[in-house]
């Protein structure tokens, strides 16, 4: 069973391409559901945590942003795992509001990207939406590893004042793995996800922190269905037990998310 | 044929956690996957502080098998006056063909004054700098691009691909002919961008192992779409025979 924790929709790659346009912007495609679901038979993933991208750009309407995750959930819910996103600091009242309209629709997460949508990942306008994520149990993911918005020790702030909420690091903390890790060992309400992790930094933190709490993810589809391939690569390379690889590769995320109580 | 710009030897070192390594192993882990060469530079406290030792050790090591391994010296630049000494030092009496400088783990930045006499000494020998790259502050892809325009003649790598920065990679690679982007650690999006818009030319594969592994590092070039067959030739193991001045 893989489950990849960090996938996200691309409908409208307006705000994608304006992020990757000094890059060349060669990947700034549209991603449907379909199209998701296909690239995961081609790599072998069987689920996927779905997190919007064009709702990160402030310029974008977000609630629509949530509404198109939550129909390709509708469209794959045997595949797709949808999470939502808010913005607490344009609208601090409306953000938890979106958040019960998206448990509505069935998604099951928040995703935040403090660098993009412009707030410290520590901020107190997102004490609100932490509040309900803590009474449902609902896992939030962070983008992070991209100072000064988007530290692990400011996701680990967060976890300490919610124990109730699950909060899922993303990307690893990239080059800030060593604070990842050791938020992962002070709270055991901290996951992290292994996009942006090095092979050194999954043994580093295999001898750490329990292998219960790190989850397999990839960013797809950036980089598409090679980066899908290199991403197991990686994943089967590092100094890892078959039963730590099998449970950071699908069935940590699934246990994460049977934790829900909706 | 394949030649890994980004390899670390040292038999014993600490870098976050213990490490052990011995040159069979290398050697076996390198045949395992095709690999014919590779840079070797030290790990560890060996590349922190204990320079010399470190230094001597890889020059053993290329000794050993002098068809497999091409050493680099790394120096910490706030030896000074005797760290440029080391450096003549490793290249006429060890045989060390290029220089490695770590600002992150040095304690300065790239572009510091303090580490032009030790590259200024780099380039006079005609040794090629590796600066690892992609730390905050310290060695981000403009201060090694910085570096690499005050001495045009140079040759300079990027390690790591400036990692995280890649918005600014692109720039940097345009800015300086004279440096080169290695691929360890990085992103296979961020190497497609690379490819792409710079070619393949300015790629060279490492693998930094032991910090990473060749499975990983291999499968990543070889599918970074943007890279035709004869591309992924030239970023495995070409452009690096160039960079080197041909088989040694």
């Amino acid at each position: 069973m893989i489950v990849d924790s960090h996938v996200h929709l691309i409908t409208n790659v307006t705000g994608y391409y304006a992020y990757k346009k000094s890059a060349g912007a060669f990947d700034s495609q549209i991603w449907d559901a379909g199209r998701i679901v296909r690239l995961m038979d081609e790599v072998g993933y069987d689920r996927c945590f779905l997190l919007t991208l064009s709702g990160l750009y402030g310029f974008n309407d977000w609630c629509a942003a949530n509404d198109e995750v939550a129909a390709a959930v509708r469209r794959y819910p045997d595949r797709l795992i949808g999470f939502c996103t808010n913005w607490p600091n344009q609208d601090p009242e409306g953000a938890v509001g979106e958040l019960l309209r998206c448990l509505d629709l069935g998604l099951r997460g928040v995703k935040y990207h403090p660098w993009l949508q412009s707030f410290p990942a520590n901020s107190a306008y997102l004490y609100p939406t932490l509040e309900v994520t803590s009474k449902y149990r609902l896992p939030v993911l962070f983008h992070t590893g991209t100072p000064p918005y988007s530290q692990p020790f400011q996701v680990m702030e967060q976890a300490r004042r919610f124990q109730e909420t699950p909060f899922i690091i993303g990307h690893f903390g990239k080059l800030l793995f060593l604070d990842a890790v050791r938020s992962a060992e002070l709270y055991p309400n901290v996951y992290l996800e292994t996009s942006g992790a090095q092979v050194a930094d999954l043994a580093f933190a295999a001898e750490h922190m329990p292998a219960e709490r790190i989850l397999f993810g990839t960013d797809l589809p950036v980089g598409g269905a090679a980066a899908g391939k290199w991403n197991l690569a990686k994943l089967h390379s590092a100094p890892l037990s078959d039963e730590q690889r099998r449970l950071i590769l699908g069935e940590n995320a699934l246990r994460l998310m049977a934790g829900v109580r909706l | 044929m394949i030649l890994d710009f980004h390899c670390h030897f040292s038999r014993s070192f600490f870098r976050y956690r213990e490490y052990r390594m011995d040159l069979d192993s290398l050697i076996e882990e390198m045949d395992g996957h095709g690999v014919d060469r590779a840079v070797i530079s030290s790990a560890g406290e060996f590349a922190a502080i204990r320079n010399r030792e470190g230094n001597e050790e890889i020059a053993r090591a290329v000794r050993a098998a002098r068809d497999r391994f091409i050493g680099f010296a790394t120096i910490n630049p706030w030896m000074r006056a005797d760290g440029v000494a080391e450096l003549r030092r490793v290249r006429e009496e060890l045989g060390l063909a290029g220089l490695v400088i770590h600002p992150m783990l040095h304690g300065y930045e790239a572009n510091d004054p303090l580490a032009f006499p030790l590259v200024e000494e780099a380039v006079t020998l005609r040794m090629p700098v590796y600066v690892t790259g992609g730390a905050p502050l310290l060695a981000v892809p403009y201060k090694i691009a910085d570096l690499a325009g005050r001495y045009p003649e140079g040759r300079f790598i990027m390690g790591h691909a400036g990692w995280d920065f890649h918005f600014d990679v692109l720039y940097c690679l345009e800015a300086c002919p004279n440096l080169w982007a290695e691929t360890s650690k990085n992103e296979l999006a961020n190497l497609e961008s690379i490819a792409r818009t710079r070619g393949a030319g300015r790629l060279l594969f490492g693998s930094d192992y032991p910090f990473s592994s060749y499975e990983s590092e291999l499968v990543k070039v070889r599918l970074t779409p943007g890279l035709t067959a004869a591309d992924a030739e030239r970023v495995l193991g070409l452009n690096a025979l160039d960079i080197l001045g041909g088989p040694q």
